[in-house]
Formats: C-alpha cells, structure tokens, sequence
C-alpha cells in the first residue's frame, strides 16, 4: 500500500509537470494566434479555439489520471476503515464522472471564453489537486494512527500487567515510562479525534485560501499525534528493554 | 465330544465379548471427543505441547516478549507508512489546485 500511494505521489507529480510544462507552449501559441488573428482572420480564430481545447482537455486528463490513481489506492488500502475508503471511493467516482462529462462539454465549446469558463469549473468545483489528495492521504494517516492507537494501547496493557508482577510494582522510572506512555497515547487519540469528519466534510470552491486554512489544522493535528505516537512507541521500547 | 463343543462355543462367545467391549470403549472415546469444545481440544494440544517444552511461567513470559516485540515491530511498519502518507498530503498542489 506505501508502494501504490508512493507511485501515486509520483504520478501526481508528474501529471502536475505536464500541466504546467503543457501550459506554457499553449499559452505561447493562444498569444500567437491572437497576434495573427488580426491578420488571417477566422482560421487564426480557429486555431486559439482549438489550442484552448487542448490545454483545457489536457488539464482534466491530468486530474482524471490522479483521480484513478486516488481510487486504485483507495480500493487497495487494507488500513482504511470500511467507512472512510465508501466516503472516499463516492467522492472520486463523482469526481471522475463530472470531469469526464466536462471534458465532452470542452471539445463542443465554440468560443475561446467558454473553454476558459469550463477550466474555472474544473478547478473550483472538483478542487482535485488542492483538496481531494490531500483528503485521501490525510484521511489514510488519521486511520493508520487509530490503528498505531490500538497496538501501542495492547502493548501498555501487556507491559502494565508485567510490571504489576515486579517487587514494588517496578522501579520509579519503569512506573514513570508507562505512565507517559499512556499519556502519549491520549494525546494522540486527543489530536486525532473526530477529524477525518470533519475533512471529508470540506468542499470545493473559488476561495483555494479558505480550503487551506480549513486543511491547515487537521495536518497540524495528524503531524502532532505522529509525534506522540512516536513517543509512546519509545516509552514501550525502553519499558520492554527493561523488563526483559 | 460334548467336552471339545464346550471349549468352541466357550471360545466363540470369548470372540465375541472381546468385539462388543472394543466397539463399546471405540464409541465412548468418540463421543468423548465430539463432545469437547474445540477450545478445549487446543488447550490440550497446548498443554501437552507445553509439558513437553518444559513450560510454565518462564515460557509465558517468553511468549508475552514475543507478542510485544511483534507488536512493537507492526507499530515500526505502521509509522514508516504514516510518514508516506503525511509527505503526499502535504505536496504542494499544482495547475491551479
């Protein structure tokens, strides 16, 4: 699963390379046509058209691919729970078939302003690249932590009940290790708790800055219960050397 | 005549008193078995398999080690993957978002 979503990332990024790379020459030669346009007339006209229609129809090829990419992820990872992967499978099966409808509603556009039009609605209505793989991943983190949650939570339980049979209960540093590391796991399942409702509730729009704030805190909060869980994960480790 | 008519039947019915018997204690065996909780069947599969290791609390305490290190070890994987998923999350967006 680390695999596909790895390769995911690299498609992505590679998707997003072809975008922009692609951009510049269409952009190059939507400006050349316009600079002709006064000259030859309708055939330079024609030839912006289709220019647009191609950066337009290339720029949602990228997002179908992601959108693929996301689902085959999706389908694929064992460590999303049974909600989450239909919440996110039913976001990207509506993504993919709005933007496949739009790319058929691109190659019948007339007029250049239409196309232009067509690519605010494929970026403020799916919000792919912004909001959707971040929800997909980030949604992936929160569920892996929920089930760092419970191995470490076994763990204390095993090593609590071990030290319950030392003379005195253990030592003052071994009591202190499993005190934190139950502390680390609260607050863990305190960072985590009730956020990837509250990300799969986000939705697209014009305003990209609002979606970033909204995805700001709930990276901040997965970022935080790693680090917690990391601690907890050394607590355990120490306590187990100890009591070997 | 009468004498060696005897001794035959006497065998026979010795014959069949030993067929009867071994069907008999055949039949209480399985059933015994049948009637066992498959829990229970694995917790004498466990406890011979202990007495034969030599086990008591110092296996305990070795199978409890083992648990933990395997835990703690899932617990690795499981953090190696969420580093995965939290760089992707937060790649930059590209060609407008």
């Amino acid at each position: 699963m680390v695999k596909t979503l790895t390769r995911l990332g690299i498609a992505t990024a590679a998707t997003a390379a072809f975008a922009t790379g692609a951009a510049l020459p269409a952009q190059a030669q939507s400006a050349f046509g316009t600079a002709t346009s006064t000259t030859t007339g309708k055939a330079a006209g024609t030839a912006g058209l289709d220019a647009a229609k191609a950066l337009a129809t290339s720029r949602i090829d990228g997002r179908l691919e992601t959108l693929h990419a996301l689902q085959l992820a999706v389908n694929d990872d064992s460590r999303l729970t049974a909600s989450d992967r239909s919440a996110l499978s039913t976001l990207i099966s509506g993504d993919i078939s709005g933007l496949t409808s739009l790319r058929g509603k691109v190659g019948g556009e007339s007029t250049v302003s239409a196309v232009r039009a067509d690519e605010t609605t494929m970026v403020d209505q799916y919000r792919v690249y912004l909001l959707v793989v971040p929800k997909v991943h980030l949604t992936n983190a929160f569920d892996i932590e929920s089930a760092v949650d419970s191995t470490l939570q076994k763990v204390h339980d095993e090593l609590a009940a071990r030290l319950a049979k030392e003379p005195g209960g253990g030592t003052a540093t071994e009591k202190s290790q499993l005190a934190d590391l139950q502390t680390q796991l609260q607050n863990a399942q305190q960072a985590e708790s009730g956020k990837v409702s509250t990300l799969l509730a986000i939705q697209p729009g014009p305003d990209a800055n609002a979606i970033h704030s909204a995805l700001s805190p709930l990276t901040t909060a997965a970022k935080n219960a790693r680090a917690d869980l990391r601690k907890a994960r050394d607590d355990a480790k120490a306590l187990h050397d100890e009591l070997k | 005549m009468r004498r060696a008519t005897g001794n035959a039947v006497a065998a026979v019915v010795a014959l069949l008193g030993t067929v009867v018997l071994t069907g008999v204690l055949a039949g209480c065996r399985a059933q015994s078995t049948a009637a066992q909780p498959a829990s229970a069947v694995t917790s004498s599969a466990d406890a011979t398999a202990a007495a034969v290791s030599g086990a008591g609390a110092p296996a305990a305490t070795g199978t409890a080690n083992a648990g933990v290190d395997s835990d703690l070890s899932s617990v690795d994987g499981q953090l190696a993957g969420l580093d995965s998923a939290l760089a992707q999350a937060t790649q930059s967006p590209s060609d407008g978002g």
